[in-house]
Formats: C-alpha cells, sequence, structure tokens
C-alpha cells in the first residue's frame, strides 16, 4: 500500500545517506518503471538498459530533488524517464513507438495451455491500449504499467488531476468493448491458479 | 456506474516484470553508484550528533544571523505553505521585523575574517564563488584588497558563510551576495522561514533550483528617527551540487530591488 508520508521519510533518509532507505526506495520504484518502459520498448535488452540509465540518473541527481508534494518524488522518476524514452526514439526514428511484444509475463500459469492463454489475453490488452489515442494510451501506461496515482500522472504529464479522471475514465469505457473474449480467458486463468 | 474490475484484473496482470537477476544485477550496480555519492563513511546513522549539529551549522548560523527564529515544529506544520530545501516559508512576518522586538541574546555575531577571494577559499577549504558579471555601478562595498570577501565562522570555529557586499555607487544600496556550504549528509530538521506578504516563487537558476523572494523584508536600517525598521530586498536563493559532491546554497540580496532577470543573469555568472 502506498504511503505519502513513508515514501517522504524513505526519500528524505536517502538524500541523506541512508542506503538501506535508497534500496527500499529502488524495491519500490523497479517493478512500474520496468513495467511501463517494457511495453514502449521493442525488446527486454533494450528495456533493461533503459532502465538502467534511468535508476543511474536517479542516483546521480537524488540529492537535487526538493520534495513538493505527495507523488511528486515518483512523477519526477517517470518524468525523467519519459525523457529517456523519448532520447531513445529519437536516436531510433525508424522504430516504432508502438506497444512492443512481451516475453517476461508475470506468469503464475500452472500449465503450458494456461501460459499460452495468459499470452493471448496480454496481447490482446495491449493491443487494444496501443489502439487508444496517444493521450488516453499515456494515461493508461502510467496508470496501470507505472503504478502511478492520478495526481502522479498529472504532474508528469503536466495536466489537471481531472482531467487525467476524465481521459482515464473514458480510456478504460473504450477498452471495455470488447472484452468478453479476455474475461473468459480470465476467468479460466483464474479458476486454473486457484486449484 | 461501469463496473472495470475485470478490466483492470486484466490490465494488471499484462504488466511485463523485470527478470529477477537484472532487479538483483541492477540492484547492486546501484548501490555502487549510490554508495560513491554518499560514501557510506559519511552516513547519518554513524555521525554523532555533535557532527550532524555542526555539518549544518552553515544554515543554522545564517538564520541566526538573519534574526530567524525556529518555531515549535507543531505550529510550523500547521502554517506550512511552501519548502524548498530544508526552509519551510510561512506566512509569519519576515525575520527582519521579527527582529525589531527580539531580544538581543537570539541574535549571534558571527566571528567574521576579511580575505582576497583565493585567500578565502584557502581559510573556508571550499571553493569560493564570485560574480563575474554585476550591474553598472557596483563595485565591492570593501576596499584593500582585490576581490574582497568575508569568511564567517560560528562559535565552533566552522566556516558557515562566505560574504560578499557590493555597492551601487550612486544611490549606496546593497548587493549582497552570500555562499553556505551545506552538507547533504547530515540529518536536520526543517527552519521556518517567515515571508510576510512575499510569495515566494520557484525558479530555475542555470538549471537549478531556486527561490525568488521579491520586495521581502531581509535588511534592517536606521530611520531618520534612529530607530531600526526593515529595509525591502529582492532575494533570490538558489542551491548547487558541484561534481566532487560538494553542495552550496547561494543568498544574493538587492536592496535596489534590482528585476530577476538581472539577479538571474547575476546568479548564473557566479565562478568559483
Amino acid at each position: 500500500m502506498y504511503d505519502p508520508e513513508q515514501e517522504r521519510s524513505l526519500v528524505f533518509a536517502a538524500q541523506a545517506g541512508d542506503r538501506e532507505a535508497f534500496g527500499r526506495l529502488y524495491d519500490a520504484l523497479l517493478p512500474g518503471l520496468y513495467g511501463y518502459l517494457r511495453v514502449r520498448m521493442p525488446s527486454t535488452a533494450e528495456t533493461e538498459d533503459l532502465v538502467s540509465d534511468v535508476v543511474l540518473i536517479l542516483v546521480q541527481k537524488l540529492k537535487k530533488f526538493r520534495w513538493r508534494h505527495p507523488g511528486s518524488f515518483r512523477a519526477w522518476v517517470f518524468q525523467i524517464a519519459r525523457r529517456k524514452l523519448a532520447d531513445y526514439y529519437r536516436r531510433n526514428p525508424v522504430l516504432n513507438q508502438g506497444l512492443g511484444e512481451n516475453e517476461t509475463l508475470p506468469d503464475s500459469s500452472p500449465t503450458p495451455e494456461m501460459h499460452a492463454l495468459h499470452r493471448e489475453m496480454q496481447a490482446g490488452v495491449l493491443e487494444r491500449v496501443g489502439e487508444l489515442s496517444p493521450r488516453k494510451r499515456e494515461v493508461v501506461l502510467l496508470r496501470y504499467f507505472g503504478g502511478l496515482r492520478n495526481n502522479e500522472i498529472a504532474a508528469v504529464l503536466g495536466l489537471g488531476e481531472r482531467t487525467i479522471s476524465a481521459h482515464l475514465s473514458r480510456a478504460l469505457h473504450e477498452l471495455q468493448q470488447g472484452l468478453d473474449g479476455d474475461a473468459e480467458n480470465l476467468l479460466l486463468i483464474r479458476e486454473s491458479t486457484h486449484d | 456506474m461501469t463496473d472495470f474490475t475485470l478490466l483492470e484484473e486484466l490490465l494488471s496482470r499484462a504488466v511485463p516484470q523485470p527478470a529477477e537477476k537484472f532487479a538483483e544485477n541492477l540492484r547492486s550496480h546501484t548501490e555502487q553508484a549510490y554508495d560513491r555519492i554518499y560514501p557510506p563513511a559519511y552516513s547519518p546513522k554513524q555521525l554523532p550528533r555533535s557532527r550532524r549539529m555542526l555539518a549544518w551549522a552553515g544554515a543554522a548560523a545564517l538564520i541566526l544571523l538573519l534574526g530567524m527564529f525556529l518555531t515549535p515544529p507543531g505550529r510550523a506544520l500547521a502554517q506550512k505553505i511552501v519548502q524548498f530545501g530544508l526552509f519551510v516559508f510561512t506566512n509569519e512576518p519576515p525575520a527582519a521585523e521579527q527582529m525589531l522586538t527580539a531580544t538581543p541574546e537570539t541574535v549571534y555575531t558571527p566571528r567574521t575574517v576579511q580575505a582576497d577571494l583565493s585567500g578565502a577559499g584557502d581559510i573556508a577549504g571550499f571553493p569560493v564563488y564570485y560574480p563575474s558579471f554585476l550591474p553598472e555601478g557596483y563595485a565591492p562595498a570593501s576596499q584593500g584588497v582585490d576581490r574582497p570577501v568575508e569568511v564567517l565562522f560560528n562559535r565552533s570555529g566552522t566556516v558557515t558563510k562566505i560574504e560578499v557586499m557590493f555597492e551601487q555607487a550612486l544611490s549606496g544600496k546593497i548587493l549582497s551576495f552570500s555562499q553556505i556550504p551545506l552538507d547533504p549528509a547530515a540529518d536536520v530538521p526543517l527552519l521556518n522561514f517567515g515571508t510576510g506578504q512575499t510569495e515566494p516563487q520557484f525558479v530555475s537558476v542555470g538549471g537549478n533550483d531556486g527561490v525568488w523572494l521579491p520586495d521581502f523584508s531581509w535588511g534592517l536600517r536606521l530611520d531618520e528617527s534612529g530607530n531600526p525598521a526593515p529595509v525591502p530586498y529582492n532575494l533570490l536563493i538558489w542551491e548547487i551540487s558541484t561534481e566532487d559532491g560538494g553542495s552550496f546554497q547561494f543568498w544574493l540580496g538587492s536592496e535596489e530591488q534590482l528585476p530577476l532577470d538581472v539577479m538571474l543573469q547575476i546568479a548564473e555568472s557566479i565562478r568559483p
């Protein structure tokens, strides 16, 4: 559970040289950072390079970070990530900025069939997210793949929190269309993991 | 109301996860990088309390010098407006105005040594910054040596501030430039900073975070009746981190109330 007061304490402690506090921030940030960047990058290897760059920049610039409000830290980290992503695509303009293939699923599927089903379901979800307008897609990726809350997304994108809520609501309604097949797959996966 | 529970579960299950080996390796590299910037020897847990207090004496001495008063923490939080570094800006009266009713013993007068620029660096033990641009008519207020600066010490003999005063030849108004060494490894409480009616504005000073306080009661001067009265300044505060791990806070105050663009020009011209 995200606790802004705890995050604030960890940031201040890490800025003061507390390695353990920094480690806890790293653990909290990595999954979202990786998840968000992985779907924007063409391969796992390049995602790992980019995530490494972002984390090292974070270490180097941590001293200069100023806590402004709850969520400002993660917004700052994702701003760095988005700048690095933009740099990557400036250097590799022939690549598409679409949502990439995903060979590293969070996989609790007990059987190869369920694994394949899971892969299929994930591909379907990503395809539909990829069809959203760029702004809505970005909000969904930051929310569900990056793990940010609406106020943090607002800070990352420089928009108001209400605007983010509106984009997110419209995006979810669009994604909800044609959910049936995926919902059936999800129920099968749920049953198999509960057996 | 549409139920997005299934959709949200689908989205959460679609999130790619980092490989365990990658996460472990990156953690190890990151910790090494962290240790280079924050050497373990300077971990706040290993510093005695007296050292921690000393480490931030620079900022504290400045606060005392300006007559700023620490208010009880609960009160500080209740009145919080905005934070910059260690400062919590509040709408309490500025320190200069509070000084009018302060008891004299709350103000510590630091020991001061005047030196030229290179001599000050030798005394301080860190690079001393100096503006290479000044608006027309401004010259050092002190005479005798080339580029004179003052080095201020606290009671324990630690250098807490470098200060340079410039004077406008026609008006006699002061332009004050101060450099305060910071120790980011130290663990110190936030300090209350009353700004009265002045609204702090965040600005960028050469890419570094800064705060602009226009028309801020900063100094005191005797009025025609011989009574001390607050003097409004335009004040710019910013911080930098150097490549060798040093960290400094700078204060640039203009009694002439030079505009922000000119103050930024001066601020961005500082060099060690």
